[in-house]
């Protein structure tokens, strides 16, 4: 059996990110949960994830600080956006641009989830 | 965010009240504007009423020098005729006849004279050049006999000569032999009126208009026939006139030699312009124009100006108030984006609050599932009843978040066909509904993320109007020079005829489960493309059309 895709959800909605851990967890997927923007960073360093679901609005830094940061560790990290509302400003452009891997607006599917894993995870 | 959106409402407050001072200043911007208006009316009338009295004086005056220089040349032709060899050797023979009509005809290449006649020293005529209309040869004037002036010199004599009561004018010059006997006069006779006639047209006066008057101030010639011959004190005359003592004065004026004139009210004429001057002949006062003309008459051509004058205030009185709106307008769709703004941020706020339970609730359920593959049908049937009402919630969200968000467009190429296809895939439509996508693809500059949300709303809306039933959503595109028109055609049943004109407004649906903000997000995002949303009926018809030439803002 192949090793498991490493997933890093980063949500400051603690029950969002319980359930959402173990509904990938239920797939079969290694999850790393962060509870907020610094310690997705932090998580991301020490286990480099194959993939990220990040939330953009959170206390302390927010998910397009969070991107920038975890880009600037690993140019090549994979990176989606998982969030209530995705506003046009101009940083999310600013991700658009930095190869930014795709948008999950909340509530989303599972199958959602799905397709961003087979399509942006880093495969060994 | 409390505290930023009382700070908010405060200003609206100040707002209302400088929305109250500039109403109370456009007000009474346009109370000056008519008490200005009102003003300038008043003074352009006055103006131009002096003006006119200005200009009939001078051309008065001018009719006056013209006849006035007439009669002197005409004494000059006398005494030459009395002078001539001709006339000196024959006051009747063939030669002094010829000679006589040569001089007439000469005469009245430049003056109008009706005869030119010549008596001998018993004041019988004996030659006469004429229009032929009296005779007078052999007729006897006895009553100039006893003149020692027509003996003397060129003299000048008016009267009404005959019964046609025309005023007529006698210039004479006596003839003389070398030695000094008298031998005759000279005579012509004059109708003034026919002189004047001459320069009326020149000086823009109205025959009608002219009044003259010999040295003992009676009436020579007017409109009224009645007056003629009558002296202008008389009774008959005041009579006529009303007694009004401010023409009376005014008339002393002109009758003491003054070149006179004034403006007022003459009772029979309403209010008046009466200029008169004397005319002078041999350095003698002998007779008085005097021109009288009706203000009433001169008021088209200051209704004219006053009409230029009127449209120029109220146009500059129009501007300002239109200037005033823009800055209220302006100010109060300022008002206005500010509150959006705040509920825009509120309803961004509160969407999140509510999606993000949401999507805790949607991945619950999908491990519920998951794990209880082979659960009874309560648990299937009661998941999917949970996931259709989070679609729901997560709908009306987005149905209030399109609404009340305001960002700048962000406009790209996009095709037609890609953004509805897109859209039809991202609905996930039921069965029954077919979606025609247009034949031929065109390009067009929009903002893809808002222009989704319309293709979105007009597909999603057809497909519950036509509910269960097999139906067509037909998206046909055109273009123009300057637009492309996209039409989103269903054959589910007619819009109701009264209902036509409210389905984009705000809140109004006919749904159950509408917000009835679906198609009012459309319009205000067709909108900010700068174009148009319509709907008709059979079968029912979006049409959205918006320009080409569409700029980045």
């Amino acid at each position: 059996m192949e090793k498991p895709v490493k997933i890093l959800l980063v949500d400051d909605d603690s029950d969002y990110l319980e359930v959402t851990q173990l509904m990938l967890m239920d797939e079969g997927y290694d999850v790393i949960p962060a509870i907020n923007g610094e310690d997705g960073v932090k998580k991301y360093k020490e286990l480099n994830p194959d993939i990220v679901f990040l939330d953009i609005k959170m206390p302390g830094i927010d998910g397009y600080e969070t991107f920038f940061r975890i880009k600037k560790i690993d140019d090549d990290a994979r990176i989606v956006f998982s969030s209530s509302y995705a506003l046009e400003n101009d940083r999310y452009k600013k991700t658009k641009e930095m190869n930014l891997c795709g948008l999950i607006n909340k509530p989303a599917e599972y199958e959602e989830f799905e397709k961003m894993i087979a399509k942006f995870a880093k495969k060994e | 965010m409390d505290r930023q959106f009382g700070a908010k409402m405060g200003l609206t407050r100040r707002s209302r009240a400088s929305l109250a001072g500039i109403g109370i200043l456009i007000l009474s911007t346009i109370a000056v504007g008519f008490l200005i208006n009102d003003y300038t009316k008043t003074e352009i009338r006055n103006s131009i009423l002096d003006e006119k009295s200005t200009s009939q004086m001078i051309s008065t005056k001018s009719l006056g020098a013209s006849v006035q220089s007439e009669f002197s040349r005409l004494f000059v032709d006398m005494t030459m005729i009395a002078d001539s060899s001709e006339i000196q050797n024959s006051l009747s023979d063939e030669s002094s006849k010829n000679y006589l009509k040569k001089m007439w005809n000469k005469i009245n290449t430049v003056t109008s004279v009706e005869d030119i006649f010549v008596v001998d020293e018993s004041f019988t005529v004996v030659s006469q050049a004429n229009t032929e209309k009296f005779n007078l040869v052999g007729f006897n004037l006895e009553n100039l006999k006893n003149n020692e002036q027509i003996r003397l010199k060129p003299t000048y004599s008016g009267q009404i000569l005959s019964s046609d009561k025309v005023y007529r004018v006698l210039v004479s010059s006596p003839i003389h032999a070398q030695d000094g006997t008298f031998l005759g006069v000279v005579f012509g006779i004059i109708e003034p009126s026919d002189i004047i006639s001459k320069y009326v047209g020149i000086y823009q006066i109205n025959l009608g208009s002219i009044t003259i008057f010999d040295q003992q101030k009676s009436i020579l010639f007017g409109q009224n026939p009645d007056l003629l011959g009558k002296e202008y004190k008389s009774e008959f005359v005041q009579a006529y006139y009303d007694n009004n003592e401010i023409q009376n004065e005014h008339y002393e004026q002109i009758f003491a030699g003054n070149s006179e004139s004034a403006i007022f009210v003459a009772n029979r004429l309403g209010e008046v312009i009466s200029t008169g001057t004397p005319v002078s002949i041999e350095s003698q006062d002998r007779f008085f124009f005097v021109v009288t003309t009706s203000v009433r008459d001169h008021l088209e051509e200051i209704n004219e100006n006053m009409f230029v004058e009127d449209l120029k205030n109220n146009i500059i009185l129009f501007v300002i108030t239109l200037m005033f709106l823009i800055v209220i307008l302006k100010r109060v769709k300022g008002i206005e984006n500010e509150k959006l703004v705040v509920i825009g941020q509120l309803a961004s706020n509160i969407a999140h609050d509510i999606r993000n339970p949401l999507a805790t609730i949607r991945s619950s359920v999908t491990r519920i599932e998951k794990q209880n593959k082979d659960a009874n049908d309560t648990v299937k049937q009661e998941t999917e009843r949970i996931k259709r009402s989070i679609s729901r919630m997560n709908h009306q969200v987005e149905d209030v978040l399109n609404y009340v968000r305001i960002t700048p467009l962000n406009l790209s190429e996009n095709s037609v066909n890609e953004l509805i296809k897109t859209c039809a895939n991202s609905l996930v439509l039921p069965q029954n509904i077919k979606v025609n996508i247009p034949t031929q693809d065109i390009e067009i500059s929009c903002d893809n993320d808002k222009f989704r949300v319309v293709i979105e709303n007009l597909i999603l809306n057809a497909a519950q109007a036509i509910g269960d039933n097999n139906g067509e959503i037909t998206i046909k595109t055109a273009q123009d020079d300057e637009n492309i028109t996209i039409s989103f055609e269903n054959n589910g049943p007619n819009i109701p005829e009264e209902d036509l004109e409210k389905v984009f407004r705000p809140l109004f649906t006919s749904k159950l489960k509408g917000t009835g903000l679906g198609l009012s997000s459309c319009m205000n995002i067709i909108n900010q493309h700068n174009g148009t949303i319509t709907v008709t009926n059979n079968p029912v018809t979006f049409t959205v059309k918006i320009p080409k030439n569409l700029r980045k803002e």
